[in-house]
């Protein structure tokens, strides 16, 4: 019993992770049909900047705050130089490459100027863990599926009650339409990439004290987040913190009751098997490109 | 307000390209302050090509757009509102999966913080144009009726507060009965002082309310003139109203 409730509180609190990494996937391409595939870095952006500013002695709230500020100006500064231009005729690609890229290039930066070895991020919730129903867990664990949780109903809220978050739904919807109402559709994008990027920050900083900051750790974290957002639904931004909550909880029962080596392969075969079924994701819409 | 002497719009040798096909060619065209002026002509003659250029929509490929002597024609479509352009696309592209109410709050996006305060009085207004929308304003806009769409789309259109109005096929796929509603609306509002760029098929419909026509074909302005001088010309006749021609 205690065993089961251990995977799955454990599932939830890396799931959580998967989700808040989905929800800025889900931001970035509702506006902009274009997402940053570097986006796992901007995870490792915020966790290891945040060390970098306590290790030059400055208080935790305010390297968080600027770690979180250098994660969303790189979330901007890349929509400018390495999506915009390539994301201006429908059904472009060259932005995969060019944010993936970014991306390598920022890891290998990082492993270079912060050291190739990980580093633990100190946090009070990971000191003792609680013991529910025989399972001990640490707070910090806790506390990444509660803020998706969170983080989402303030998004939902957000977009329906703000002119803000209606103009970034109308462009989601309809681009050219959108225009004709005085929506400016390359500023919402901008607007999104630093929100989601912001997010991206903030969730590497989350995630670091129980997994550690490292210059690699975003990318199996991005891969993993993007995953769920697509068997999630990408359009849907509960759709993909259910996606990623699951995602979490089953990985942990597989690395529990079989092995961890089995833990990739399952979940990446639950991953094509899901989008077989259902192409659109579980919860999203279908998509009508408008040339 | 009603000083028609006093041009708002003027279009000068407008062309539009898309590719290497020619949608438009140096159309030239005036509306007026107050003026209510139409567009006629067949399927894929360049009239909603004109107004997406007007709009921003689509970049011309020459010629010049000025709004109250203001050169508009390279602005992107967001800056263009904000000159008093209001555009009520073909195919209404309402955002459908938002409510009523969130569709008519976007429609006055592009308002200055100074001009927010006035914003509940011109809600009041555009319901009281299409008393439908205020029943139905916390419904999602894809649920409403072809008819309602319209009426929103309209009123979405009047919430940047234009000075010119611009219909791009208003018509297309409603009900005798609906249009029997809109078009004396449209009437109201020219009478109350907002200039109406009309883009129609049914020809006999929007020679009746406005003022002014244009005849476009293959791409160019053929004839224009005033509504009464255009309905009663043969050519128009013969070619556009076609079944009603005595």
């Amino acid at each position: 019993m205690s065993e089961v409730v251990q995977y799955f509180l454990a599932g939830l609190g890396i799931g959580g992770i998967y989700a808040l990494v989905a929800i800025g996937f889900h931001i970035m391409w509702s506006s902009a049909k274009a997402v940053n595939f570097a986006h796992g870095d901007t995870l490792m952006l915020g966790a290891v900047l945040t060390i970098v500013f306590l290790d030059f002695g400055l208080p935790i709230a305010i390297a968080i705050a600027l770690a979180i500020l250098v994660g969303m100006l790189f979330g901007v500064v890349l929509e400018r130089v390495a999506i915009r231009p390539f994301a201006t005729q429908a059904r472009s690609i060259g932005w995969m490459l060019t944010t993936i890229a970014i991306g390598i290039m920022l890891e290998s930066y990082t492993t270079i100027s912060f050291g190739a070895f990980a580093r633990p991020l100190p946090s009070p919730l990971v000191e003792n863990p609680v013991i529910i129903l025989g399972a001990g867990i640490y707070p910090q664990e806790l506390l990444i599926p509660i803020a998706a949780i969170a983080i989402v109903a303030v998004l939902h809220v957000f977009q329906r009650r703000t002119q803000l978050g209606r103009a970034m739904r109308a462009v989601a919807y309809n681009r050219e339409a959108a225009g004709i109402v005085g929506i400016n559709v390359t500023g919402i994008a901008m607007i999104s990439f630093a929100m989601a990027s912001a997010l991206g920050g903030l969730s590497g900083i989350l995630v670091a004290p129980v997994i550690q900051a490292s210059a690699t750790m975003g990318l199996l974290l991005g891969i993993k987040g993007f995953a769920v957002a697509i068997i999630g639904g990408i359009t849907s931004a509960p759709g993909v913190v259910i996606a990623g909550l699951l995602y979490g909880v089953i990985e942990k029962f597989v690395d529990g009751y079989i092995s961890t080596a089995a833990r990739e392969a399952v979940g990446f075969s639950i991953v094509i098997l899901v989008l077989m079924i259902w192409p659109q994701g579980l919860f999203g819409r279908k998509e009508i490109v408008k040339v | 307000m009603n000083n028609r002497e006093v041009p708002l719009l003027e279009v000068e040798n407008l062309s539009v390209s898309y590719g290497k096909v020619e949608a438009v060619r140096s159309v030239s065209l005036r509306v007026m302050a107050g003026d209510f002026v139409s567009i006629i002509g067949n399927n894929g003659a360049g009239k909603s090509s004109t107004l997406k250029a007007i709009a921003g929509v689509v970049k011309p490929s020459g010629g010049s757009i000025r709004m109250e002597g203001k050169e508009v024609g390279s602005l992107p479509p967001h800056k263009v509102v904000r000159h008093g352009i209001s555009l009520i696309p073909e195919g209404r592209q309402l955002f459908a999966d938002q409510t009523v109410y969130d569709n008519l709050m976007l429609g006055a996006y592009s308002r200055r913080r100074e001009e927010a305060g006035s914003l509940e009085t011109d809600l009041d207004r555009v319901i009281e144009l299409f008393p439908i929308l205020g029943e139905r304003r916390g419904q999602i806009a894809g649920s409403l009726s072809g008819g309602e769409q319209q009426m929103l789309a309209l009123a979405r259109g009047l919430l940047s507060r234009p000075k010119l109005l611009m219909i791009d096929e208003m018509s297309l796929g409603l009900a005798p009965r609906i249009l029997a509603t809109l078009f004396p609306v449209l009437e109201r509002l020219n009478r109350e002082g907002l200039a109406i760029l009309l883009v129609e098929q049914l020809a006999t419909l929007a020679l009746k309310v406005s003022l002014r026509g244009y005849v476009f074909e293959n791409s160019r302005i053929t004839i224009s003139g005033s509504a009464d001088d255009l309905a009663s010309n043969r050519q128009v006749i013969e070619a556009y109203l076609g079944r009603r021609a005595a």
